[in-house]
């Protein structure tokens, strides 16, 4: 598949193999949030969310993948659930399945600390599960939707 | 090694609970199984499991449990290894008297046989190194204290090295934690949810955790492998709620592979979830 981007743009920021790349900074820039458009070796592209925080011990690092064919159900059901927790309307708790089953998301306002939406992949291996549970804070989801927004428009027109 | 757990109870009268609270380590369970409650007391029973050798029950009577009249109480119990072969099991009262219970857990007499044949083996490495050490015979045998030591070099004195002391952090957070299920049931019991909530709160950020599911040995394998995972995932999604950052949770089913005990009585211990946490994760 063609990419929208010359080479130059391409090698600049593909020292990882994305096709695009942005990120935002919260927290007092403790915590970063990259967003990467990547293509795996079957040709298909998805968005690889990234967050990257600072340890004792480090940067730690957790991200989740959406691919391209799930993307706008996902950000439907992220906007939804976001909205829900700005109003601080109960508990809201979204599932969303994809890939035959074999992917699920789960957005959900943690029960305990500042309110945030936990948003975890769930994803099936070949002996199990793996979760990965992103935190963000309720006062970053505008810079969060931003920065995601971007990288969505990338994924479509890549 | 320590377990602690809180048992809300009410205390009236004649009724039965049934409790899954349990610590083990690599040769025995201790498991607290069932609480007996009367007018104002509570009977605990508990159990430890050997890998081999039978099941050791020992019970304990708490009476003066009611306060002002009310009908429900808590109780805050301790589990802690005091030696090698008895552990502790305090029970401290709302009034907060408390009382100890010491469970002989009996591991056998094999640790002692390799201790005693440690000791010889010490004993006659000790002898040689004061004999001289060139020959494993003794050719010139002696046979008083101050033989012995005049055949000893004078040593050199000791030289105090001055070094940065050796600090070895133990981690901060419990790195193996095991919660129980029913037969046939992925469902999280109210101790194990407390369990898993208590556990939440000592998570630190940045931790790996991995999450293995267990079933006994019965069905097929393809069921105990589906009940297991199914057992971790719940366990998981409910963790995964108390944990207020970002974390990556290794989720896997085992079915039936691993079990802890192959006693077809003692197939408790394997309805099992284990949550192991490591420090290398994030």
């Amino acid at each position: 598949m063609p990419s929208i981007f010359p080479p130059v743009i391409m090698a600049a920021m593909g020292q990882r193999g994305e096709l695009y790349s942005t990120r935002i900074f919260i927290d007092d820039g403790q915590k970063t949030f990259f967003f990467n458009v990547k293509e795996n070796r079957y040709h298909d592209l998805y968005l690889n969310i990234v967050e990257s925080r600072k340890s004792d011990r480090g940067f730690k690092r957790t991200s989740l993948v959406v691919f391209d064919d799930d993307i706008d159900r996902f950000m439907i059901v992220l906007e939804r659930t976001m909205n829900e927790i700005r109003r601080r309307k109960g508990s809201p708790e979204e599932t969303l399945t994809v890939g035959g089953g074999r992917r699920e998301y789960i957005l959900r306002m943690p029960p305990r600390g500042k309110p945030a939406l936990q948003l975890t992949e769930k994803r099936e291996d070949a002996t199990g599960y793996r979760r990965e549970s992103l935190i963000i804070p309720v006062d970053s989801f505008d810079i969060f939707l931003e920065g995601l927004g971007k990288a969505v428009s990338a994924l479509k027109n890549a | 090694m320590n377990y602690m757990d809180s048992l809300g109870i009410a205390i009236d009268g004649g009724r039965y609970v049934r409790i899954d609270s349990s610590i083990n380590d690599l040769y025995r369970t201790v498991r607290l199984r069932t609480i007996r409650v009367g007018q104002d007391s509570a009977k605990l029973d508990f159990y430890v499991f050997r890998k081999k050798g039978p099941v050791v029950r020992k019970s304990v009577l708490l009476k003066g449990l009611s306060q002002n009249g009310d009908t429900s109480t808590e109780l805050t119990l301790k589990v802690e290894r005091r030696s090698f072969a008895v552990w502790e099991i305090t029970a401290r009262k709302p009034d907060g008297t408390v009382e100890d219970i010491r469970v002989r857990t009996g591991i056998g007499l094999w640790p002692l046989i390799i201790a005693a044949v440690a000791l010889l083996l010490f004993g006659g490495w000790l002898l040689f190194r004061l004999v001289g050490g060139d020959s494993p015979v003794v050719s010139s045998p002696v046979s008083t204290v101050s033989e012995i030591t005049e055949k000893i070099e004078p040593a050199e004195t000791p030289q105090l090295i001055e070094s940065e002391p050796i600090e070895t952090p133990a981690p901060q957070f419990p790195t193996q934690t095991i919660v129980y299920f029913r037969p046939e049931s992925a469902k999280l019991s109210n101790a194990a949810m407390a369990e898993l909530k208590t556990l939440a709160g000592l998570i630190p950020e940045g931790i790996g955790i991995e999450i293995s599911g267990h079933c006994a040995n019965y069905g097929t394998e393809r069921g105990r492998r589906v009940l297991s995972r199914v057992r971790a995932d719940a366990v998981a999604d409910y963790l995964s709620g108390l944990i207020p950052f970002s974390v990556s949770i290794d989720v896997k089913g085992y079915g039936g592979s691993r079990p802890l005990n192959r006693d077809s009585e003692l197939q408790d211990v394997n309805r099992r979830v284990e949550i192991n946490l490591s420090g290398d994760g994030g």
